[in-house]
Formats: structure tokens, C-alpha cells, sequence
């Protein structure tokens, strides 16, 4: 799409909300010293240009039917997720943390950090986790995802709800064994040492 | 990817120090607790896939196609073999080897949609993370925009599924076998986000040779 006139720092900044308000609809180009070297998008522009509008992930494939198998879980008793419920972060849900670990766990992505810039930059991986905008920042993710990962109550609920998920389907279409092998690692590192 | 966020009063009150921030960087305009508008520079923005300016030039996937494309460059006339057999590839089957896409979007011509090069780099993608399975491989790259800039591919690009489809069936051809284990030599994927599973076992482990393992 045509950018819409060119615009210097200082006329921006004298109209900069009506000005931010068109370009939602039309962008703007920006100017330095008469040359143009930016423009301002609307968001769902931006996301169309990085890729995240027109590819639409196959409702049949295997990790979104984990979602809904595991969604059935979480809504159906959400009473055994009250631990998790206090997760509070301002891009995220708890729920949307629950899938973010079994993300996790079925794809043996150790590095939380690893794991952030798959779900950034995956749209499979956001879909499953529900993300449709930013995520936090790195630093705050991480934490977060430490802190569940010791949370035994979660975790031991984790380990029933993908007791019998449809995990073979996964492992098939990965060409890679999807199991729960992180996760019993996680117990075994959070479960209390029998002589303390 | 760190992307900056800010507030329109915040871009009220340092609009200069933001621009200056813009021109380096893409800038996420929030309003009301929304992303609502996206302060972009052209060097990015004119790019067809954008990602490789996304991208910190220490990130692995950017050292790695440095370090391809580099030893691709000695490759020319094994580009031109593999170009060859992904042609004679499409004339024998004499149909679009694109599934679940209708024969008029489908490839045509090697050349016209997908060069060998980033054939080359799907292949080499698939060798470096140990993918064993056409599927996922086509996940990684069609659904992971920093993979598909790794092979080459733009973000609208309509031919994915044929480039996977084209460099999996090469991957079935003994030759491409050894000219990939030559290529690859000394190049590594190996990170942490590499699944346990991949770097330890297999799950098919008597899957046949002619797929190949890093």
C-alpha cells in the first residue's frame, strides 16, 4: 500500500494523534532532513508483513488437537489448576502458560529462552499457545516459566492430563518421539528429598 | 526478536528519542493497552522477507546462512546439477509436486519459483536439525518465519510445500547425499532448543540410510 504524504519529526509532533489515528488506515512515510527513511503501519499491517496473517495453520494438525484434548482438561477442572491461576503477567493467561509448557515438555525444548523465540516466531506454536500479539519480555517469560516449572502442583497435574493425550500422532508427524520425559525430569528436581 | 514497545504518551513526550530508536529498529506503538501501530524503517520494511533484519547478526541462524551461502558460493556446478534433477524431477512426474495445492498455483519451473540455492538450504536445514519427517520439516518452515528466511524464502511466498517437497525428494538421491555431508562439514545446529530427542535417539532407528542424519 502507497504511504501517505511525508512527515518530519516536527509536524508529527504537532499532530501526532490524528495523524497516528490515519494510519491505521493508510501509512505514513517519515522524513529526515527531507529524506524519507521509515513509515508508520498500523499493527495488523505489521504482522501481515512479518508473515503472521496469511498462514493459516491446518485445523486437523496433531498439536492443535492436543490443544483441544489438554483445553478440555483446563476448563473442565480448572478447580485442580488454582496453583497456577496466580500466574499474572500482562500479555499472558494462565492457561496460555499451561500450553506453553507442554510445549515445552512434548518438544524437549530445555532453554526457556529457546522456547520463547519458537513461540515469537512460530505461528504453529502460537496458535497452539493461543498468543495473537506480543509476548512479554524475554526476561519476564523466563522467569515466569522458571517459576512453574518448579510448581509441583502444576506439574503433577500436568503429568495426569498428558497421562493419555494424543501424543503418538505428534510423535508421527515430527518424526521424533513426543513423551514426557522433560516433565518427569521437572518432578524429579522439584519433588522433596526423602531425608529432608 | 526484541521489538520495542511504547505508549502514545510516551511517544508524545520523546517522539524524537523514539524516531531515532525507529530508524534502527521496528517500534510498537501501544494504545490503550493495544498494539495499534508499528513505527518501521524502510530497510526492513522493503525487504521480502524481513526477518533477516530481524534477526541480531550473532543469532545462529544468521551465522549459519553466512557461513552456507559462503561455502555455496564454491558450489556452481552443483547448483546447476540439482537444478537439473529438481527440472527433471517436475517434467517426469509431469504434474505440480506441490500437494494439497491446485495445479494452476503450483510449481512449474524450478527456476520461475524456487532456485536450487534454496533448495540447497532446505536441505541443509534438515541435515543441521536431524528432521526426519517431511511433515515437520514443512512446519519449520512454513510456520517459523526465522526458518523460512534461513532457506530464503519471502513471507508471502506461495511455494513452500513445493520447495519441501522438491528437496525431500532429492534428499532420497544417494549423490545429494554426499554433496550435503560435504557442504555441511563443520557447520553446527546444535543448541539447546534442539530437542533432547533428536540429539540422543530416534525414534525410527532403522529408517532407511538414504535419509539423512548430520
Amino acid at each position: 500500500m502507497a504511504t501517505k504524504g511525508r512527515f518530519g519529526a516536527t509536524q508529527l509532533k504537532k499532530e501526532l494523534a490524528r495523524l497516528a489515528k490515519s494510519a491505521w488506515t493508510q501509512p505514513l512515510a517519515l522524513t529526515r532532513y527531507h529524506a524519507r527513511w521509515g513509515r508508520i503501519v498500523s499493527y495488523l499491517m505489521w504482522r501481515k508483513k512479518i508473515g503472521f496473517v496469511d498462514t493459516p495453520v491446518p485445523e486437523n494438525h496433531p498439536l492443535l488437537r492436543l490443544r483441544e484434548y489438554v483445553d478440555r482438561f483446563v476448563y473442565g477442572k480448572a478447580s485442580g489448576l488454582v496453583p497456577v491461576l496466580t500466574v499474572e503477567t500482562a500479555y499472558l493467561l494462565p492457561t496460555q502458560f499451561i500450553r506453553i509448557l507442554i510445549l515445552q515438555i512434548i518438544y524437549e525444548i530445555e532453554c526457556p529462552e529457546d522456547l520463547y523465540e519458537e513461540i515469537d516466531r512460530n505461528l504453529l506454536y502460537r496458535q497452539f499457545v493461543g498468543v495473537d500479539a506480543e509476548l512479554p519480555e524475554v526476561e519476564e517469560f523466563v522467569a515466569l516459566v522458571q517459576s512453574l516449572q518448579a510448581n509441583m502442583d502444576l506439574l503433577r497435574w500436568l503429568k495426569r492430563t498428558l497421562r493419555n493425550a494424543p501424543l503418538g500422532d505428534i510423535s508421527i508427524a515430527s518424526g521424533m518421539p513426543a513423551g514426557t520425559e522433560l516433565l518427569d525430569a521437572w518432578l524429579a528436581k522439584s519433588a522433596p528429598t526423602s531425608s529432608g | 526478536m526484541r521489538i520495542e514497545k511504547v505508549g502514545m504518551k510516551e511517544l508524545d513526550r520523546h517522539l524524537g528519542k523514539i524516531l531515532g530508536q525507529a530508524q534502527k529498529g521496528p517500534v510498537i506503538v501501544y494504545m490503550r493497552g493495544v498494539p495499534s501501530l508499528c513505527i518501521v524503517p524502510d530497510f526492513i520494511w522493503e525487504r521480502p522477507n524481513p526477518w533477516g533484519s530481524l534477526l541480531p547478526p550473532e543469532h545462529r541462524l544468521v551465522v549459519l546462512r553466512a557461513q552456507l551461502d559462503a561455502k555455496l558460493g564454491h558450489e556452481q556446478a552443483l547448483l546447476t546439477r540439482i537444478a537439473n534433477d529438481v527440472n527433471s524431477l517436475v517434467a517426469a512426474e509431469g504434474i505440480t509436486p506441490v500437494e494439497g495445492i491446485p495445479r494452476a498455483e503450483g510449481i512449474c519451473h524450478v527456476e520461475d519459483l524456487v532456485s536450487a540455492e534454496i533448495i540447497v538450504r532446505v536441505l541443509a536445514f534438515k541435515v543441521l536439525r536431524n528432521i526426519r519427517s517431511k511433515d515437520y520439516l514443512l512446519d519449520q518452515i512454513k510456520f517459523n518465519m526465522s526458518n523460512r528466511w534461513f532457506v530464503g524464502l519471502p513471507v508471502d511466498c506461495r511455494c513452500v510445500e513445493a520447495a519441501v517437497y522438491l528437496a525431500w525428494q532429492l534428499s532420497l538421491k544417494p549423490w545429494a547425499y554426499v554433496f550435503m555431508t560435504k557442504l555441511v562439514a563443520g557447520l553446527a545446529f546444535d543448541t539447546p532448543s534442539t530437542p533432547r530427542s533428536v540429539r540422543q535417539r530416534a525414534l525410527f532407528g532403522n529408517e532407511s540410510p538414504q535419509h539423512f542424519v548430520a
